[in-house]
């Protein structure tokens, strides 16, 4: 097993790990990149990363973010023997955040979510759920049903119940 | 197996993910008509609402303020982020309170009267139906200022009612000799709220001696003492609030430390800074308790 984690290293010392996308692409990262999805965390705690993770239900070109966004944001104890990244600053950090969400549209922010919670990344969870929350900012419901393509399921009746509840939210 | 992930399925997200959607809202408003999407979300407005889960995003302060629109001796709330406002309920009210474990406003009258205001539902309809009345009136007097605090730990709700001595001020107004005015507090009540029962417990020394209280101009606050040793157990840190202060020029201030047990004010430490009445202290504004933080 230590053989085949020195094989597979090659920057900085940390030891390597695959991961498999749904369609079978391969990312090559270190430990300390992936453990910030507590997902792999757990399972490199428990010792069955050493055949590659796969990922069924995280598609490549999804995966390809978020691997480039655990990169960015592995700090110092990834970057160790590498000081080009190890000085990666905060602004640095804002500025790829920024970027990253503000490109962000239906449906990749949709599936950038999904593979987030699947992975248990929070920073980035919180990061992609906070553009939701400001793609819905000052608008009706109808807006929102438009903005993420969403059916209305409500009856009539209920609809009329639900804003005659807070009807001082609704009247625009 | 592409067709299966063109369309993203927005009402199809996990339940705990739209709540942390809505957690990012930091308009309430924004948060109300988002739970009217589809009946998904819907659910999972329910859910926030019934774990009072609070916004991430720090809600701005609301203002609250005595409203005749609404009717004689009405108050309403004013969001300045959407420019709205709510009608909150009839009153006279002397201090407000908002409890982040419960996402409650609580109100006090001048007649011990407390209410419970539940801010979302608070004007959904013309009569108020978000307001509980926790306490029924027990007075009839408008005396003295009154306060609602909040103990941590037990959850107990206190209505502290402060009593200052007047002195009959016309003729020494402007007066140089301001040191000399009996001007400050004189008497503090301390009740127990019991709902349950509609009446006022006095609360005795005893009860708060592992407590300290903030009292100012539309301020009250109360920590267990063992966070902060270095405040005295069992006192009430008072700064001004009544009105004759602001009209003196050179008034003493009612500044100090009220030792509930003693039943008498004490100086501050330091207190030579604080409320010596040769400093040159404005009358206005009214000196303010706030909480410095490094953010």
């Amino acid at each position: 097993m230590a053989a085949a984690a020195a094989e597979a290293t090659t920057d900085g010392g940390g030891k390597m790990i695959i991961l498999i996308s749904a369609d079978g692409k391969r990312f090559e990262v270190t430990e300390a990149v992936a453990s910030q999805s507590q997902l792999i965390s757990n399972m490199i705690e428990d010792d069955c990363t050493e055949n590659g993770v796969r990922l069924p239900n995280v598609d490549g070109d999804i995966l390809t973010m978020v691997v480039d966004y655990c990169n960015m944001h592995a700090g110092d104890a990834a970057a160790a023997g590498d000081t080009m990244k190890a000085s990666s600053t905060e602004e640095e950090l804002k500025k790829f955040d920024a970027e990253l969400v503000q490109a962000l549209e239906n449906p990749v922010l949709f599936k950038l979510i999904l593979a987030a919670n699947f992975l248990n990344i929070k920073s980035l969870l919180d990061m992609t759920c906070q553009r939701v929350a400001d793609m819905m900012s000052g608008k009706t419901p109808e807006q929102m049903r438009e903005t993420f393509s969403i059916e209305n399921d409500f009856t009539p009746e209920e609809e009329a119940a639900i804003r005659q509840e807070n009807a001082w939210a609704f009247d625009d | 197996m592409k067709e299966e992930t063109a369309v993203a399925d927005w009402s199809a997200l996990p339940e705990d993910v739209i709540i942390t959607v809505m957690g990012c809202l930091s308009v309430l408003g924004d948060l109300v008509r988002s739970g009217a999407v589809c009946s998904t979300w819907r659910d999972a407005y329910a859910t926030f609402r019934r774990l009072h889960l609070p916004s991430t995003t720090a809600q701005p302060p609301w203002l609250l303020y005595a409203c005749d629109a609404h009717g004689p001796a009405a108050a309403a709330l004013y969001c300045p982020a959407t420019g709205k406002s709510l009608r909150a309920w009839s009153t006279g009210c002397r201090h407000a309170i908002y409890d982040d474990a419960d996402g409650l406003f609580y109100t006090l009258r001048y007649d011990g009267f407390v209410y419970a205001i539940d801010v979302p539902r608070a004007a959904a309809a013309s009569s108020p139906p978000a307001t509980r009345e926790v306490m029924r009136s027990v007075t009839n007097a408008d005396n003295g200022s009154k306060y609602l605090v909040r103990v941590p730990c037990s959850g107990d709700l206190l209505q502290v009612w402060r009593f200052v001595n007047y002195d009959n001020g016309d003729e020494v107004e402007e007066d140089e000799d301001a040191e000399d005015l009996p001007l400050g507090t004189k008497h503090l009540q301390i009740f127990k709220v019991d709902g349950v029962e509609q009446k006022l417990v006095e609360a005795s020394a005893a009860s708060l001696e592992d407590h300290v209280l903030f009292l100012g101009h539309g301020f009250s606050a109360c920590f267990p003492a063992e966070h902060f040793p270095a405040l005295k157990p069992g006192c009430a840190y008072l700064a001004d609030d009544h009105e004759l202060v602001s009209v003196r020029k050179h008034c003493r201030r009612d500044i100090g430390r009220w030792d509930m047990k003693r039943g008498q004010m004490e100086k501050l430490s330091g207190e030579d800074d604080v409320a010596a009445p040769s400093q040159p202290w404005l009358n206005w504004p009214t000196p303010v308790w706030i909480t410095p933080t490094f953010y």
